[in-house]
């Protein structure tokens, strides 16, 4: 993002200048206060929201300025991950995650395949069948990184996604995505957990009322 | 294809998953739909039986005293030479006196009392078939009544007259309360879809989260507004079919003298085929109308 500007409405202004640069494979927390903008940023990164000024790159495009109907296919190669888990509650685990097939068009044997490896990632084989309702919150946050990697995107944004966990479920969240960023997926993570976050020793991109204070650029 | 699977499987799921709604609506439209059709079947065979009628009815032209057979020889050249009418037949005054003993029948000793023929000769006039038969023989019959020598042209004017205002007031009655009540339908096609959209609201949006196409989102509901349309419209007019079938033989009558009769009849394959395809389209336009208000982003 070069000089990103976005805003909720002429007084609501959301994000200023913002200047940042995550790479490929690269893992990122994004640290800040509640209101500083770091789900903002997610929103835009996720194409969300519309940007108001600047440029951002995705993919090495400039979708600042994407027109609408490219914006669902862009999104296939982001998986998301929420706070609230985002399930469907009257879908089974299996069938949540085979979502994101049904919408890309993805069936048979293949389809099968691309579940039983997300689950098997996550550890969730054995609850398949579940409904959400029926697992725990650690549970239903891994359900809900399986359906945002099922379909191998190259990126995973997460926001807040231990927000309602306990610190152990806390922690066995961040090895998963660690896990994933291992195999080549770029992992944007936004969390308000600082103090946890700095041990990691991770890359923290630090922002605070919109703006970027800390670690927007990675370092040479 | 599985795209294609997937919006079926949805639009199918939402409309078994909730019976009674479903239910309820499917009869909804098949009531509007039954009411359309037997009005318009009354239309229809009104009209059917106007042209029939039409059809039977002959232009007398009843000539004064004073024209005898050069004036009557005129009046019966002018007639032969529009192009509408295909014979003329002279009646003499004797030949009319006839005619009217042979129609009393067992009545005809009635005549005695009158003393002379009080009946006037005439030209009856038969047109050549095709549309507008009551419009044409209006014009004629404006036109005869300037001649010389023409005393009353009649046709059943005023009972034709009458019954054509009244299959007009039928139509127009028709279109009105018609276009009334399929909007009523469209709206209570809307209402049960804008149930599905609201129960699968959490869904549209985590699909759109995850890159599915407004279109992708948008189709089961239309899918299942059709399909409740074309349901309710099958039913609505199979069931005006039955209803047809159970009055029908009551309405069969004869028209005019002779062997001539009328007989109603249902709408065409074709025209059926329409009707169930205008349940699906209103369907269609319900369904339009719930995501315009609630899924326009």
């Amino acid at each position: 993002m070069y000089h990103v500007h976005m805003s909720y409405g002429p007084d609501s202004p959301a994000l200023t200048d913002i200047t940042l640069r995550i790479e490929k494979a690269e893992f990122v927390f994004i640290t800040g206060p509640s209101g500083a903008g770091k789900t903002s940023l997610l929103r835009l990164a996720f194409l969300a929201e519309p940007c108001q000024a600047g440029q951002m790159l995705l993919f090495g495009k400039n979708v600042a300025r994407v027109k609408r109907r490219e914006i669902p296919l862009l999104r296939r190669r982001i998986g998301v991950v929420f706070q609230d888990f985002k399930l469907i509650p009257t879908m089974t685990v299996r069938e949540n995650v085979g979502l994101v097939c049904d919408v890309m068009g993805i069936g048979g044997r293949e389809r099968r395949q691309r579940i039983n490896e997300a689950l098997r990632m996550v550890g969730l084989e054995h609850k398949a069948g579940s409904f959400p309702l029926k697992l725990s919150g650690g549970e239903q946050q891994r359900a809900a990184i399986a359906r945002a990697i099922v379909n191998d995107p190259p990126i995973l944004l997460a926001d807040e996604p231990t927000g309602n966990l306990d610190p152990e479920l806390s922690r066995a969240i961040y090895r998963l995505l660690s896990e994933i960023n291992a195999r080549g997926v770029t992992v944007v993570v936004a969390t308000h957990d600082i103090d946890w976050v700095r041990r990691t020793r991770k890359r923290i991109i630090e922002i605070d009322r919109g703006r970027v204070i800390s670690g927007g650029m990675p370092d040479a | 294809m599985r795209r294609s699977a997937v919006i079926v499987s949805r639009a199918l799921v939402d409309l078994v998953r909730r019976p009674a709604v479903t239910g309820l609506t499917i009869g909804t439209v098949a009531v509007v739909f039954l009411l359309l059709g037997l009005f318009g079947l009354l239309a229809s065979n009104f009209s059917g039986l106007a042209d029939k009628l039409s059809s039977r009815l002959r232009l007398t032209v009843f000539v004064d005293d004073d024209c005898q057979r050069e004036c009557r020889q005129q009046l019966q050249q002018w007639l032969q030479s529009r192009e509408a009418v295909a014979a003329v037949v002279v009646v003499e005054r004797q030949q009319a006196l006839e005619d009217f003993r042979r129609r009393l029948g067992d009545d005809a000793h009635l005549l005695e009392v009158l003393g002379e023929n009080p009946l006037p000769a005439s030209l009856q006039v038969e047109l050549r078939p095709g549309k507008r038969r009551t419009e044409i023989m209006a014009a004629l019959a404006t036109q005869l009544e300037k001649l010389a020598g023409v005393e009353e042209v009649q046709y059943g004017q005023r009972w034709l007259g009458r019954f054509f205002r009244f299959i007009r007031v039928v139509r127009t009655l028709g279109l009105v309360l018609g276009g009334l009540i399929l909007l009523a339908a469209a709206v209570i096609v809307s209402n049960t879809i804008r149930l599905s959209v609201y129960s699968r609201r959490q869904e549209s949006e985590i699909m759109g989260l995850v890159g599915a196409t407004p279109a992708f989102i948008k189709a089961p509901f239309y899918l299942q507004g059709a399909l409740v349309g074309l349901l309710g419209a099958g039913l609505g007019v199979g069931l005006a079919y039955l209803a047809f079938l159970v009055v029908a033989p009551w309405l069969r009558m004869p028209v005019g003298l002779g062997q001539s009769s009328f007989t109603p009849a249902f709408l065409s394959p074709t025209t059926a085929l329409l009707v169930v395809a205008g349940g699906a389209l209103l369907g269609l336009a319900g369904t339009a109308a719930s995501l315009w208000r609630h899924l326009r982003k």
